[in-house]
């Protein structure tokens, strides 16, 4: 077999492939020993058919298949052996001819394939850290919130609702005399602005076990109608902040403790984002860096894989991401896989097969999905990790001066993720 | 008789083949009224050989059960017919 490779424009190959007439015939042989197998020709028993009769009664379509086998295994071995990585389907080109079993056998396969990238000064990426600053502000916003966590609803029976108040609530909605809604025990603040206008100014005054219907005129016209009934009247109280409370939340000996405790969670919270936004520098900065043509079946699978991902995390629902988007998102993230495989290469950057099977091990406890099948996408993701974090020890960080966390209330976001999963 | 008419069709079998392969001897179906010296001068003109010999026989008809009544296929006729050295015939 010769193999012969030609470069298009756009990171496609041209794969020439010429046979042998030997290799040919070798090819038409082995497969009618194949075929005489489970062949079932009148007048013979199964797999007694002589092998040139079933060639006789095959014809074409013989060489239909034997053209098939020849150039699967032609093209993985020419793949093999020229190193290529396809990254789309393979368009054969055999001209007219079928391979026929006394002659020798050429055609040529296009293919696009995974380019090659050179990325220098990879060493050194100027990253800019965000400086980590957790205030007893964003500490006390913490407990806070653990406060309302905790909060106790104590029953009034003796007056109407006043503003504030948490009311048990049963009632339905109608547009146009249409139920729309139905709830029951929907507990809800009153005056919080969780309610329509109309509902919250209504439940304010009513005793339990009124009820009450109100109807409004919608936007479009339409006319909104609620029914509801109030159930029960509660009052929310907030424990107070003292030793009490800390052993409450959490088993700690005093107050100074568990601030202590929340402003370590936040800290490292943080810096887990830090960490996780200079990495996400370096992705930008490789992909920045790298100037390839990649081929555009390409960044259509890759489009593709991300609608996927997509839809498995957000069922029945399309991306709303017009295309154009998507691929340039794709791209990016093409030349960063691309530049980050390089690096790898260069660094001899190399993931054993213990720590594939360790990491396994730790997927498939966690309960994520079973990763036996998907070491290789296990590797390349151990891989990717070692890379980026050689990156980043070799790095120059400079901080900068704006602080991550901004607000409260996205301390409590942070922290609630944190506590997510733990 | 046209050569047509008295070379009913080749036959391909497990046994045919190996005859064909091992002794160089063809078998047809043949017109059950055909004799030897016809069938000889069909195959000669049909596949361009030298006969050298040729046996006939008489295949009896199966027997075959259609619902309750049992019928009976054909009798038909049987030639086995060797060709000369060098000569070949190529079915299928």
């Amino acid at each position: 077999m010769r193999v012969n490779v030609e470069e298009l424009p756009g990171s496609r190959k041209r794969i020439e492939v010429e046979l042998e007439q030997e290799e040919v015939s070798k090819h038409f042989e082995d497969k009618v020993k194949r075929l005489v197998m489970g062949a079932q020709i009148p007048g013979f028993r199964k797999g007694k058919v002589p092998g040139h009769i079933l060639e006789k009664r095959m014809g074409k379509s013989l060489q239909g298949e034997v053209l098939e086998e020849i150039v699967g295994e032609s093209y993985g071995k020419a793949c093999r052996e020229k190193d290529i990585t396809p990254v789309s389907e393979p368009s054969v080109d055999t001209g007219s001819a079928m391979p026929q079993k006394d002659k020798p056998y050429s055609f040529s396969i296009t293919v696009d394939t995974k380019p090659g990238v050179s990325i220098e000064d990879y060493k050194g990426l100027v990253l800019e850290r965000e400086k980590v600053e957790v205030t007893d502000e964003h500490v006390s916003a913490a407990i806070q919130r653990e406060r309302e966590e905790r909060a106790e609803f104590l029953p009034v029976n003796d007056r109407p609702v006043m503003r504030d108040d948490w009311v048990l609530l049963d009632g339905k909605s109608f547009v146009d005399g249409n139920a729309v809604q139905d709830f029951s025990d929907y507990m809800v603040q009153a005056g919080s602005g969780r309610l329509p206008k109309e509902m919250d100014e209504a439940l304010v005054g009513c005793p339990v076990g009124q009820e009450k219907e109100l109807s409004s005129t919608g936007k479009g016209g339409e006319q909104i109608s609620y029914k509801f009934r109030v159930k029960a009247i509660k009052e929310r109280r907030l424990l107070i902040v003292n030793d009490e409370f800390a052993r409450d939340v959490g088993g700690f000996q005093s107050l100074e403790e568990l601030r202590a405790d929340i402003r370590k969670r936040l800290e490292s919270a943080a810096e887990v984002r830090v960490e996780h936004d200079l990495k996400r520098q370096i992705g930008e900065k490789l992909a920045g860096m790298v100037e390839v043509d990649v081929p555009q079946s390409f960044v259509e699978r890759q489009v593709e894989h991300m609608r996927q991902i997509t839809r498995a995390y957000v069922t029945g629902q399309e991306t709303n991401q017009d295309d154009g988007e998507l691929k340039k998102l794709a791209m990016a993230q093409i030349k960063e896989h691309l530049a980050i495989e390089e690096i790898a290469r260069r660094e001899n950057i190399t993931v054993t097969e213990e720590e594939v099977e360790k990491a396994g091990a730790e997927a498939a406890a966690a309960g994520l999905k079973k990763d036996a099948e998907d070491s290789d996408g296990l590797r390349w993701s151990l891989r990717r990790k070692k890379t980026v974090d050689f990156l980043l020890s070799h790095a120059k960080i400079e901080d900068k001066g704006k602080s991550l966390i901004m607000t409260p209330d996205e301390v409590s976001l942070i922290d609630r993720g944190q506590k997510g999963n733990s | 008789m046209d050569s047509h008419n008295v070379i009913k069709k080749p036959l391909l079998t497990e046994k045919g083949s190996r005859m064909s392969e091992r002794e160089n001897k063809y078998s047809f179906r043949v017109a059950k009224s055909a004799n030897k010296v016809e069938i000889r001068k069909a195959v000669e003109e049909l596949f361009k050989v030298k006969v050298t010999g040729v046996n006939t026989l008489m295949m009896r008809g199966k027997k075959k059960r259609v619902r309750h009544r049992v019928g009976k296929t054909p009798d038909w006729k049987k030639a086995v017919v060797t060709l000369g050295q060098g000569d070949k015939i190529d079915f299928a």
